[in-house]
């Protein structure tokens, strides 16, 4: 099972490496860097607000272009990235592979059910596989600091599937571009 | 009385916080089989106590919150034993408060037992202090304390102090998370530090002078230790990743804490004096939630190396590592008792997270806690109550809850959320 995945991870990468090699060539110019301007300030943290980037259910969009600010979900109990995440996360892999001067912060959270102290170790799994799937794409470790905020920072106030689901999340900050 | 003054210095020199972020201890369940006690307001007596109270009020809410004591005939002035005795209380306190000059009073009072066996005196307790003003709270706990010693014999927390976090969500601003220091009541309650980073797991140093915590700010996990007479603070720990759940030893020479030196977050030792860190845990599992044994021979800890979380205990001296709980599918963060026969810890059963307690003995696991979102558990110094984070009405709140089951109480904020408690040491 997990080879089979993995196998489909890096057709995935091919293929996103592709699309990114096309997208982020054609797309190198300062007047583009700072046309992104709007995705830096991103809402995560902002109580689930639906300001830009993110669907009707207050969920954040990730943009299919590098360097943008990203958020992946996560499923309860769970710190596996979702394979409709992968396309996007790539696209950013490779951004950082191939710019090792710019750096990415990790930032793992978690659901509020369970203990505080035991779900900054359920974050930190979730930052892990991110960070995993960056250094298989060729990231190098240093490009990466990872903190994880267990349930102490959460997007969502509220105890329902709903907000649960929103905190459940790697938020991936650049602090270098 | 010279301890007294000293508590006073003590907080004096922390912020007061806006009285709206006070939080109140609300009884939400009592007990029927307790001690029945006459508390006769005191003669003279004023509502001139800090909190707009009297000192026989304070010492009733504290003696009944405890569990252990019926307090009968509330505000009933009466002074005769035999009332009383026909009342069915088992104690009568007596009392009386004079000022002596601008600022300071003298408060007498007398605990007198109407059963003592004949021949006997009946008198427990005669004592006699002088205060000033502000010290009659203090005063007051402290009398409750030799009630509460005399008549179960074992040592009251009524001058004990709490921690905790409170977090305030001012609408489309970003959060402001507080340290606070409180009585165990949750009077006065004084600021240490104010972040608009997450703060979490306050822990006291065994002296009670110190605090460690964990803070979040300039978005990197780190250990400070805090002085609460001075809040000067020190830095204690900042390696790359996680730096969580600070645990002073028992003698507060070492700190256990959680690191990910190795990718994987492990339990570490760190000698205060050096600094020097010794490796507990290595394993590929969340380790965690380290805390001592009052002997400081052994560390409980929390791992999920079986797939969920479970509570093992670390031995110094054989290097061996056992697990102790194995009721249900999630048990962590433990707290364990003073005379080291039982851990108070979370446990989840039905999706539901309860305050349970565990016999270290006989293994056997009681649930103490049933509203569904319970975390945190810290016991007081005397083993009886533990004081745990808890949700009410969509807001975070503290309870306290006593190791028997029997009472209940709770202490919400008037505004924002309160999280994240831990009960000091015996400060005097």
């Amino acid at each position: 099972m997990k080879k089979i995945n993995m196998m489909k991870n890096i057709l995935i990468t091919m293929a996103a490496t592709a699309i990114l090699l096309t997208a982020s060539c054609a797309k190198k110019t300062p007047a583009d860097m700072s046309s992104n301007g709007a995705d830096q300030s991103q809402t995560y943290g902002m109580n689930g607000s639906n300001g830009y980037g993110s669907d009707s259910e207050g969920f954040h969009v990730n943009a299919l272009t590098a360097p943008s600010n990203q958020v992946y979900y996560f499923g309860f109990n769970e710190s596996d990235v979702h394979q409709s995440d992968m396309k996007a996360l790539l696209i950013q892999a490779n951004y950082l592979a191939n710019h090792t001067g710019s750096k990415v912060r990790l930032e793992g959270n978690t659901d509020n059910r369970g203990s505080r102290e035991y779900n900054i170790g359920l974050g930190w799994r979730r930052d892990q596989a991110v960070a995993r799937i960056l250094e298989q794409q060729g990231v190098r470790p240093g490009q990466i600091q990872m903190i994880s905020y267990g349930k102490e920072k959460p997007a969502a106030q509220g105890n329902n599937e709903h907000a649960w689901a929103l905190n459940r999340r790697v938020v991936f900050v650049y602090t270098q571009k | 009385m010279r301890r007294l003054k000293k508590i006073i210095f003590v907080i004096f020199i922390l912020t007061i916080l806006p009285s709206y972020a006070a939080i109140k201890l609300e009884l939400t369940q009592g007990v029927n089989s307790a001690i029945p006690i006459a508390i006769v307001p005191f003669a003279n007596q004023t509502n001139n106590v800090p909190n707009n109270t009297t000192m026989t009020a304070v010492i009733q809410t504290d003696l009944q919150n405890s569990g252990e004591f019926r307090v009968i005939g509330a505000n009933n002035p009466s002074t005769d034993l035999a009332y009383w005795k026909k009342q069915s209380a088992n104690d009568v306190i007596l009392g009386k408060i004079q000022q002596i000059n601008a600022e300071q009073y003298q408060v007498s009072f007398q605990l007198i037992n109407l059963y003592a066996p004949a021949g006997q005196t009946n008198i427990l307790l005669d004592q006699k202090f002088t205060v000033t003003q502000s010290g009659l709270r203090v005063l007051a706990h402290h009398i409750s304390n030799l009630i509460y010693q005399q008549l179960t014999g074992v040592r009251g927390i009524f001058s004990t102090k709490i921690a905790y976090i409170l977090v305030q969500r001012p609408q489309n601003q970003p959060p402001q998370y507080n340290l606070i220091v409180a009585d165990e009541d949750g009077f006065d309650p004084r600021i240490l530090l104010r972040s608009s980073q997450p703060l979490m797991s306050p822990t006291w140093m065994p002296n009670g002078k110190k605090l460690a915590y964990v803070s979040f700010e300039n978005n990197q996990a780190s250990i400070y230790e805090q002085d609460l007479r001075t809040g000067n603070r020190q830095l204690i720990s900042q390696y790359p990743g996680i730096n969580n759940a600070p645990a002073f030893s028992p003698n507060g020479n070492r700190l256990a804490l959680v690191l990910t030196r190795t990718g994987n977050p492990n339990i570490y030792i760190m000698d205060l004096q050096t600094k020097q860190l010794t490796q507990i845990t290595n394993d590929y599992s969340i380790d965690t939630e380290p805390t001592w044994s009052p002997d400081g021979k052994s560390i409980y800890f929390t791992s999920n190396r079986t797939g969920d979380p479970e509570i093992y205990r670390y031995d110094f001296a054989t290097r061996q590592t056992s697990r102790i709980t194995f009721d249900g599918n999630y048990n962590a963060r433990a707290c364990v008792s003073p005379d080291n026969n039982m851990i108070a810890l979370m446990h989840r059963e039905n999706g539901l997270f309860s305050i349970a307690k565990q016999d270290l003995s006989s293994g056997k696991l009681t649930i103490l806690t049933q509203a569904g979102l319970d975390d945190s558990p810290s016991l007081a110094p005397n083993g009886k109550m533990v004081l745990y984070g808890s949700r009410f009405a969509d807001r975070g709140v503290l309870g306290m809850v006593s190791m028997d089951g029997r009472v209940k109480l709770r202490l919400p904020a008037q505004e924002g959320s309160v999280q994240d408690p831990a009960w000091s040491p015996f400060l005097n």
